[in-house]
């Protein structure tokens, strides 16, 4: 049985999307209104996993789309247009936790919820790993944070995280391994406590 | 999904990308809305070029105080010169505006003198 045809977007084509970034340039709100319904969902996901927090991920996905748009006659198409708007979120990502600088303790408050049994039996255990594994993702540094969004939200390469975080290979590496290692200090307890 | 599974694999599972809201639209679009709506200053970026170019025909066309075509006629050449290029940009403009502690409009009747039209602008400043 043949799966339904998903309805597909005009700009998904590298020609495409030039077009669009083109006609944005010329101040076409259609083509920016067409390249916002192509990208919302990405540029929302990474602001989501990086904060943390549904709120802040809407106000970084907002300086966002409006970065690009004040932004967009810059763009020279010497990278690829995803490039540049990684770089666009990754950057409004760092500002927003410059002008915050505050952290729910998610992962303090889950792991007394796991120590003292609370909530376990309510909760589907699922969910709370994976509030519990993105409590441990808020508390790595944000070069850390953003490697490990961009990996695993967006399943880039780390050739690709390189170029958007303007560092070597090696050090994508580097810092997605240190990442792992603290992600896994951190989730021993919860291992631990849910056995 | 378990405790037990390698991190990459927990990563995975608990980072899946989402829908964005659809207050996200409103929220990008909203500033945008409020600043394209005619400002004072968007008003005297057109209305200064139109109030100078209507300066300059309300000078060449008072040297007839009846704005005949002789007094017109009987314009510097240089003057003539440029309000004749002013008068074909005003031609292709249907609606002319001006700017006098906010925006005046003024609409120039079809055949109309192209010289009235000019000293009624100047004349509203």
């Amino acid at each position: 049985m043949q799966a339904p045809a998903q309805e597909r977007k005009y700009g998904e084509t590298a020609s495409e999307l030039r077009e669009l970034v083109a006609r944005c340039q010329h101040g076409d709100y259609d083509a920016f209104a067409q390249l916002f319904a192509g990208h919302k969902d990405r540029i929302y996901s990474i602001a989501l996993r990086f904060s943390g927090d549904p709120t802040a991920a809407l106000d970084i996905a907002q300086d966002t789309f409006l970065k690009l748009l004040g932004q967009i006659q810059n763009f020279r198409g010497d990278a690829r247009f995803e490039t540049w708007l990684y770089r666009v979120v990754v950057n409004a990502c760092l500002d927003h936790r410059r002008a915050r600088r505050r952290w729910l303790p998610l992962i303090e408050d889950l792991v007394d919820r796991v120590r003292t049994g609370l909530g376990l039996e309510n909760v589907a255990e699922q969910t709370q790993l994976r509030q519990h594994v993105r409590g441990a993702i808020a508390h790595l540094p944000a070069d850390q944070r953003i490697a490990v969004v961009l990996r695993y939200t967006e399943g880039l390469s780390y050739e690709e995280i390189a170029e958007v975080t303007g560092v070597a290979s090696g050090t994508v590496a580097s810092r997605l391994n240190r990442a792992h290692h603290a992600l896994e200090g951190r989730l021993q307890d919860y291992k631990g406590g849910s056995r | 999904m378990t405790p037990a599974e390698p991190i990459p694999s927990l990563l995975g599972d608990s980072l899946r990308p989402v829908a964005a809201p659809a207050e996200l639209w409103d929220r990008v679009w909203q500033p945008r809305m409020q600043t394209e709506k005619p400002g004072l200053l968007q008003g005297f970026a057109f209305g200064l070029p139109v109030a100078a170019a209507a300066a300059l025909i309300c000078m060449v066309a008072l040297t007839d105080p009846q704005h005949s075509p002789s007094g017109f006629q009987a314009a510097a050449p240089v003057a003539k010169r440029n309000s004749s290029e002013i008068v074909s940009q005003l031609e292709r403009r249907e609606t002319i505006l001006t700017v006098s502690s906010g925006v005046k409009s003024a609409e120039r009747a079809p055949g109309g003198n192209k010289i009235d039209a000019g000293c009624a602008l100047c004349h509203t400043l």
